[in-house]
Order: structure tokens, then C-alpha cells, then sequence
């Protein structure tokens, strides 16, 4: 079940991103704290982008100020609350977005940044608990291998639980309709990685600007936690 | 004041303070580089005990109050460097500093409640540190002398709001004039939802401002504001401090779902020691983030604020009278994000830079239009704690992080984009920041050796490590 993921918005990259790769099953979006634009910032202009692109699935990311990410519960709530702001403010402007049963979202964490575990409580706590009668589950886009703490923050004893992992490494590139065999880096222990970004645009020199992701390879598994487009926006 | 609880409401075990906070900064083999005349000696090897660095620093000039000193001849600097030395615990982060061949020493030892900043003239770093309480809390605002390390000030200001069970965060901004700290505090408080489909969490902003000369403080003062989401975008000129928040439409009370047309974005101006703003009004901007949004101040008055890297709305800000446009070198689209850099240069124009475009712009500082740009192959951390770029002190010159492929440092010259300088050693280095006081130059890297010190020209002086995540240099 491949797809993409961009930081630019979907109008502007969709039909590029198609015309090297194909169709793909599903876009990952980044959502405000984001140092890039926002999906909510034309919620309906992106989605009805998102439908033209033959997709009918969407999750969202957030990536907050990196080096935030050492810091306190505070802080991560904080980031956690105006992320959930974003997301069910665009959500509620597309008709025909449908919550799925359960929603992984994802905190983005780069390979150079430090996620401590009361940052990480804080922000998994406020997702778990803070989108009304939808059921949301926190996620993480890390690089198991990076040398800052990640998978050890996660599996800490008091850690709040992690639903998923979506692995930055490793990059054999490819393209959406031949993919690689499955081989994302894993954190090993409880928590599965659920999506592999195995293409990165300006790793692979690809001309459009998205990145490739492969999930599970259980397809209703994946779609069950995205956002689903069910008609015309 | 009984049962204070530190940060995020975590609770005292009543142990005793953690006061080593010491982050070990060890000599690297390879630190030392005196040879021939003219070659920078080792300086940023904070840590190294020993006759060898006694003699190195034999002809330094001293404490360096005036913000340098020498060694051997080259002018040092102190970085400052926000860092957790244990992520994994409750302690959360600190300031350490590094200079020359001094020890290291933490400069804080409370927990950080955000990243420090530094003040417009160079002079000083500002720490905050927040502490929850039974009946109150309290915010601890000390401030660093830049040229020394040492603690210069401290002011603290009883937080009433912050009681146990709150969550409170800081936005910080200096006053154009270094004159005056504002504190912006996203107060973040549990409440019982009324309906399902509210969240568990009311947030309101209250305002402080400190007179860094006088060691005081006014406020705190409660904003009227809630629900609001705990984002916010300052700018403080000499006189009034202007702030972007967002209505939290979520937060709003409905038995339909929440109303995207209630999200809306809040500009206020508010004199400095004064809750009571000088405007307050709706406008069409858009949300404030906790990071991509960098607001500068313009020669005619008015108020850029750089959106993503892409856009910017210009604000009048005696009437809030927005207009908006598209930064046109950064038109293109990215995969990645970039951790955009804005920095107001000398004269009055704008440094942008996306890095993970690989595009830096010079904007003419009154009509925001692109004056030079300069282009670069994006490095591999576009998205870092630390910049991916900085611009010297005299605005003259860029120093950017190496491609992805190739690593290592760049230097160009911004008025034609030309390259002046560069390291080629290879390693991908996360992070950038240049000292106004000698211009030494700090690049960060996530594998050891973390820091290394370079001249302004790019030869390398010195490398040091570090156990502790280095989040951010200051």
C-alpha cells in the first residue's frame, strides 16, 4: 500500500507527483505546529486535490520546533493540543472526510533531535484523550539508528504507549507500483513500524516533491487508521 | 510556599536538587592544531584540565567581559548550548556553556521552561524556568551575561494561575532596545468537558514584562482570550509588544462539532507593563505556529511576519491592516520541511533562508521584494533544533550546512551569492551558529565529536563532545 508524503500542499504537487510515480493510495500531510504550510490552512482545496489524485486516504503529521522536543510535558502538550486544533478544524471544513475507527497520527522527530520521554508523555497523552468521541492514537516518525534517544524514549517503563512507528531508513528508492520488499529499521519491542518512508525526494533525485511510504503490507490494517474520502469534497 | 512541583506539574520527591547539572565536555584527539604562525590554537575545548592547555591559553587577555578574548591571538567566544544531559529522566533541559579552554559549567540548573534567547545587542542570554505550586506558581527569569557566563540578574514573578495540575509553557521576545523581556504564558488548565466533543483542556494567555535594567517586573497580566490555542508569535519593538494567538473554535461549546468558521486568528498590541492592549482585533492571517512563523520588524514601522518560508503579511500595526504575498525565490515546492531562518541584517534588510529548498533571499527591508539570492544544494537536516543557516553579524556573508553528499560547511558571499569558503571534511552537521562578539562559527553534529569551532574563514580551531543532546546552540 504505497503512497506519499509532502510538506508542500497537494494542489501543488499532486499532478508532478502522479506523472513520475502513479497513483497512490494515500497522502501523509503535515498539520500545524509545522514549520511548513499546514493542510488545515485550505483543508478543502487539499482534499479536493487529494480526490482529483485518485487518493482516498489521508494521515496527518506534525512536526514542532525539533530542539522543543528535549523539553517538558508542558511543552509537549502544548504542541499536542494545537496540533489537535488543526486537525479537527480541517477535518471539519472537507465534507466527505470520514474519521476512521481508530486514527494513528504521527510526531515527527528527526534524525538530529532528542525526544525526552516527558515531551513524548505529554503530547501522547493530550492525542490519546483530547479528540472528543474519536478515537486517536499517538505515532512517531523517527530513524530507529539515529543516535538521539527515540525507540529508548518510547519504550521507556513509564512512557505513555506508541502506537506505531513510521521509519525514515533505510532508502533503497523505487517507485509506487514496484516498491522494496518490506525492510523498514525497527525499534524492536513492542511497538510495530507501520509505514516505512523508503524514497526521499532529494535522496533518490526524484523531480516531483513527495517522499514514498509503504505501509503494512495487511492493507486493511493501514486504511483503518487513516482518514478516509468517501465522496467528491 | 508548600508542595511546588516543577515544570509540568512532575512532583517534588523532596530529594535533594540535582545541583550538577555539569554536562562533560571532553578534548577530542585531534583538538589540538597550534602550528605556524597565524593557526588558531585550540579554544572551544571547554573541559580539558592540564599543563598543555595552560600553555595554550598563556597569552589570553583575560575574562573577556567585553565579550572575547584571546587565545594566542584568536578572539574566542562563549557558545551557549541548550541541551538535556538525561532525556530519559524528568530533569529536563538546561544551559551549559563552552569557551576557549575553561570547564565547562552548567549555566542553569532549574529546568528550562523554553529555549533561551539571546538579546538584540548580544548582551545577554535569557533563561526561564517555571515552578507549579499548591496556591501559585512562580517564573524565574534569569539572565546571563553573554561575554562571561555569569548570572547577571534574576527576577521572579508569582504566577497564580500556575497551580498544580496546570500546565503552563513560555514564549519569550526582547525588546528591540535589549531593554525589555516579555513572557508570553500559554496556561493550559483541565476542565470537565461539558459535551463530548470537547477537550479536556482550556488554554489563556497572561502576559509579563520584565526591565532587564531595573531587575523588575510587571504583570502577571490575564488575558481575556480563552479558549485560545497556547500558540503564539511575538514581536516587541521599544514600545508595545505584539502578539498573534488563535481562537480555539475546537474549545468552543457545540452540540453540532466544532465550527471551522470560529478559528480565527487574534492581533493584539499591548504597551510594555500593561494589559491592556492598545489594539485587539480579528484578522486573516494565519495560525500562529510554534515554529515556522519569524517576525521582524520593518524600516517604516510595520510588522513582516514570514510564513513557512513561502509568504509574508505585512501588519500596520496601529491598526492590524494586513496584506499578503508570496516570497517569490521560495515559490517551489519541497518534500521536507525546513526550519526557516530569519534574521534582520545591518541597514535594515531581511534574511530568509529555507534550507530545504536551498534558497536564501536578501528582501529589501521596506518593500519585503528579493534584493540578491543564493542558492545551495539542501544539507541533509533541513529540520533541525539549529539553524541550517546564519548570516555574519555584518550581514556579508552566509554560512550554510553541505549537501547532503558532500557535508561539511559553505560560506557566500550574499551580495552575489559567490562562495567564499568552505570545510570539506565530510561529516553532516545538523545545526549553524556564528557569535557576533568574534565570529566564530559553531557547528553542531548529532555523532561525535557534537561541536566544532571554526574561524570565520572556516578553518577549523577545535572540536569538543558531549554525552548530552545538544537541542539548540543560543
Amino acid at each position: 500500500m504505497p503512497g506519499f508524503d509532502t510538506a508542500s500542499t497537494i494542489p501543488s504537487v499532486w499532478q508532478a507527483a502522479e506523472a513520475e510515480f502513479g497513483v497512490p493510495r494515500f497522502w501523509g500531510r503535515y498539520f500545524t505546529p509545522c514549520p511548513n504550510t499546514g493542510f488545515q490552512s485550505n483543508a478543502l482545496s487539499e482534499a479536493e486535490a487529494m480526490w482529483n489524485s485518485e487518493a482516498r486516504y489521508l494521515f496527518p503529521l506534525t512536526s514542532p520546533t525539533q530542539a522543543l522536543l528535549n523539553g517538558g510535558t508542558a511543552t509537549g502538550q502544548r504542541d499536542a493540543k494545537i496540533f489537535a486544533g488543526s486537525v479537527i478544524n480541517a477535518i471539519a471544513q472537507v465534507p466527505g472526510m470520514a474519521w476512521p475507527g481508530a486514527l494513528l497520527v504521527y510526531l515527527d522527530q528527526e534524525y538530529s533531535a532528542s525526544l525526552s520521554l516527558s515531551y513524548w508523555n505529554g503530547w501522547a497523552t493530550y492525542i490519546g484523550n483530547n479528540f472528543g468521541t474519536h478515537l486517536v492514537h499517538p505515532a512517531l516518525y523517527c530513524t530507529p539508528s539515529s543516535p538521539y534517544p527515540n525507540c529508548s524514549t518510547i519504550s521507556n517503563t513509564e512512557a505513555v504507549l506508541c502506537w506505531g512507528i513510521w521509519s525514515a531508513e533505510p532508502e533503497p528508492c523505487g517507485n509506487l507500483s514496484n516498491p522494496p520488499p518490506w525492510g523498514p529499521e525497527t525499534c524492536g519491542g513492542k511497538t510495530p513500524t507501520v509505514l516505512w518512508q523508503y524514497a526521499e525526494a532529494t535522496a533518490c533525485g526524484f523531480s516531483a516533491n513527495v517522499d514514498l511510504d509503504l505501509g503494512l503490507p495487511t492493507d486493511t490494517e493501514m486504511v483503518g487508521v487513516m482518514f478516509y474520502q468517501s465522496s467528491v469534497p | 510556599m508548600g508542595g511546588l512541583t516543577t515544570g509540568g506539574g512532575e512532583p517534588d520527591t523532596g530529594l535533594a536538587p540535582r545541583n550538577d547539572r555539569r554536562v562533560p565536555l571532553t578534548i577530542s584527539r585531534r583538538a589540538f592544531l597550534v602550528s605556524g604562525v597565524g593557526t588558531a590554537a585550540l579554544l572551544a575545548v571547554p573541559g580539558f584540565q592540564g599543563p598543555v592547555a595552560a600553555a595554550t591559553i598563556a597569552s589570553g587577555s583575560g575574562s573577556g567581559t567585553s565579550g572575547s578574548s584571546q587565545i594566542q591571538g584568536v578572539p574566542t567566544s562563549f557558545f551557549y548550548l541548550y541541551v538535556n544531559s538525561d532525556p530519559l529522566s524528568t530533569g529536563g533541559p538546561s544551559l551549559t556553556s563552552m569557551r576557549g579552554a575553561s570547564a565547562p559549567a552548567p549555566v542553569s540548573t532549574a529546568p528550562l521552561a523554553t529555549i533561551p534567547i539571546r538579546s538584540p545587542d548580544q548582551a545577554l542570554v535569557a533563561t526561564v524556568s517555571l515552578v507549579t505550586g499548591a496556591t501559585g506558581g512562580v517564573l524565574s527569569a534569569s539572565f546571563i551575561d553573554a561575554g562571561s557566563a555569569q548570572a547577571a540578574s534574576t527576577v521572579t514573578v508569582p504566577i497564580p494561575s500556575a497551580v498544580i495540575g496546570t500546565l503552563t509553557t513560555a514564549t519569550l521576545v526582547f525588546s528591540a532596545d535589549s531593554s525589555t523581556l516579555c513572557v508570553v504564558l500559554s496556561v493550559m488548565t483541565p476542565r470537565v468537558p461539558t459535551q463530548l466533543a470537547q477537550p479536556r483542556w482550556v488554554t489563556h494567555h497572561e502576559l509579563v514584562f520584565i526591565d532587564v535594567p531595573g531587575s523588575s517586573a510587571t504583570g502577571p497580566f490575564v488575558l481575556d482570550d480563552s479558549p485560545t490555542l497556547p500558540a503564539v508569535n511575538l514581536f516587541a519593538d521599544s514600545q508595545q509588544l505584539h502578539i498573534w494567538t488563535m481562537w480555539a473554535a475546537t474549545d468552543v461549546p457545540s452540540t453540532s462539532g466544532p465550527n471551522p468558521s470560529l478559528a480565527s486568528t487574534q492581533f493584539a498590541s499591548f504597551p510594555f507593563g500593561s494589559g491592556a492592549p492598545s489594539i485587539q482585533t480579528k484578522v486573516a492571517g494565519t495560525w500562529p505556529s510554534t515554529t515556522g512563523q519569524n517576525v521582524v520588524g520593518l524600516q517604516d514601522g510595520s510588522l513582516a511576519r514570514v510564513i513557512g518560508c513561502q509568504h509574508v503579511e505585512i501588519y500596520q500595526p496601529d491598526t492590524a491592516a494586513m496584506t499578503r504575498s508570496t516570497i517569490t525565490p521560495f515559490a517551489g515546492p519541497t518534500a521536507k520541511p525546513g526550519r526557516p531562518v530569519v534574521q534582520a541584517l545591518p541597514g535594515g534588510n531581511v534574511l530568509v533562508v529555507n534550507p530545504a529548498l536551498g534558497v536564501a533571499a536578501v528582501l529589501d527591508g521596506q518593500t519585503i521584494q528579493p534584493v540578491t539570492t543564493v542558492t545551495f544544494l539542501p544539507p541533509r537536516f533541513p529540520n533541525s533544533g539549529s539553524p541550517a543557516a546564519a548570516a555574519s553579524p555584518d550581514g556579508s556573508t552566509l554560512y550554510v550546512l553541505g549537501g547532503r553528499t558532500t557535508g561539511g560547511v559553505n560560506a557566500y558571499r550574499i551580495a552575489d551569492g559567490s562562495p567564499i569558503a568552505s570545510l570539506n571534511d565530510g561529516r553532516q552537521y545538523s545545526g549553524i551558529h556564528q557569535t557576533a562578539s568574534s565570529g566564530q562559527v559553531l557547528a553542531i553534529a548529532p555523532t561525535s565529536p557534537k561541536l566544532t569551532v571554526l574561524t570565520p574563514g572556516l578553518s577549523v580551531v577545535g572540536t569538543a563532545d558531549t554525552p548530552a543532546a545538544v537541542a539548540a546552540a543560543v
